[in-house]
């Protein structure tokens, strides 16, 4: 078994699987649905999490999405989209109107924006320091704008390439390479003042 | 991921993990490469690593399956299926049927009630006066068998 990543003709098979699967669900075959959320709702839910900061939003817009799929795999045409395009396009909609919804309620009072992912998560990593790198990489995720996180997400997560990421946003190819960058360079930049701050203190402690 | 975790997925999604879905495969091709190096985050693809590493979240994914099938289970249609005449009534011939057929229908039973409607009219009219009520059952009874 070798370690190499994903050759265009791995990704083929694996969308092939996919687009075998949304035919037999949308012949109502409730396996192959299983199969699929079995292949996807892991990354998914992982996507959603992060974009959304929080864990339960997260679990709500997976089950939205299955039903979603469920229901309209009818009307997913392979010779248009891959099956993980059409995926996370539900899902990447479906994540903004949740959004929008979060903020209409913030406006008129009824929810705190700020109270969404446990603070302990953070807190817990931070005192053990052993997986200090990954919490930086989640506040900083936390603190891009919603495109740049987006974007970021679904290159790192749902691992789609750039003109997939573009048709997921509504984007064009260049924009989405735009946001890539500049979302990796906010990450990069808060590591360095992290490590710039962790000398500094070490410096004075000495 | 462990040489454990590793194995179990391999039984699920097979031995050929470049067709595996994202995650899992991603995962697997930092297992396979062994353990990550630390320091300056300087590539893309590192960058990119560390990211869905980080973005992993606790979930059950069993828990995600059962409520997906929970709601998609078709729901037993009712005993009287009342949804299925109301959604009738969104196309406007069959509403306009029932429309001409209610009003025909309500103007023949008058019709038909002829002067013990009036009566009836007349003693609910005496009870809304406030008349007593053995005198107002009295006047419907009276009424009733004037109308038969």
């Amino acid at each position: 078994m070798e370690a190499a990543p994903a050759s265009g003709q791995d990704r083929a098979r694996g969308s092939d699987e996919d687009d075998r699967l949304l035919a037999r669900i949308a012949a109502g075959e409730q396996a192959a649905l299983v199969r699929f959320m079995e292949r996807h709702g892991r990354g998914l839910r992982h996507f959603a999490a992060r974009y959304l900061d929080s864990r339960e939003d997260a679990e709500d817009v997976a089950q939205d999405v299955f039903v979603a799929v469920w229901k309209h795999a009818g009307r997913f045409d392979p010779n248009r989209a891959r099956a993980t395009t059409w995926l996370y396009r539900i899902a990447a909609n479906r994540c903004k109107d949740l959004r929008r919804w979060r903020r209409l309620r913030a406006f008129i009072g009824l929810e705190d924006l700020h109270e969404l992912l446990p603070a302990d998560e953070i807190d817990a990593e931070a005192a053990t320091g052993a997986r200090q790198e990954l919490a930086r990489v989640r506040a900083g995720l936390r603190q891009l704008p919603e495109r740049q996180r987006m974007a970021l997400l679904l290159r790192a997560v749902a691992d789609l390439d750039v003109p997939t990421i573009a048709e997921v946003m509504g984007a064009t190819v260049g924009s989405v390479e735009q946001l890539l960058v500049r979302a990796r360079r906010a990450l990069r930049d808060r590591a360095a003042d992290a490590d710039d701050n962790k000398k500094a203190m070490e410096r004075t402690s000495l | 991921m462990n040489r454990d975790a590793f194995e179990r997925l391999q039984r699920r999604f097979g031995s050929n993990i470049t067709a595996w879905p994202a995650p899992y495969r991603q995962e697997a091709n930092v297992f396979l490469k062994g353990e990550r190096e630390t320091g300056d985050v300087n590539d893309d693809e590192d960058l990119d690593r560390i990211v869905r590493e980080a973005a992993a979240t606790p979930g059950d994914e069993r828990a995600l399956t059962r409520e997906v099938l929970k709601r998609i289970k078709p729901k037993r249609s009712p005993i009287f299926a009342v949804g299925g005449i109301a959604g009738a009534w969104r196309v406007p011939a069959v509403a306009t049927s029932f429309s001409v057929v209610l009003v025909a229908a309500a103007v023949l039973g008058y019709m038909l009630a002829g002067s013990g409607a009036e009566a009836l009219d007349d003693a609910l009219l005496s009870f809304a006066a406030g008349e007593p009520i053995p005198q107002f059952l009295a006047d419907i009874s009276g009424n009733m068998r004037g109308a038969l």
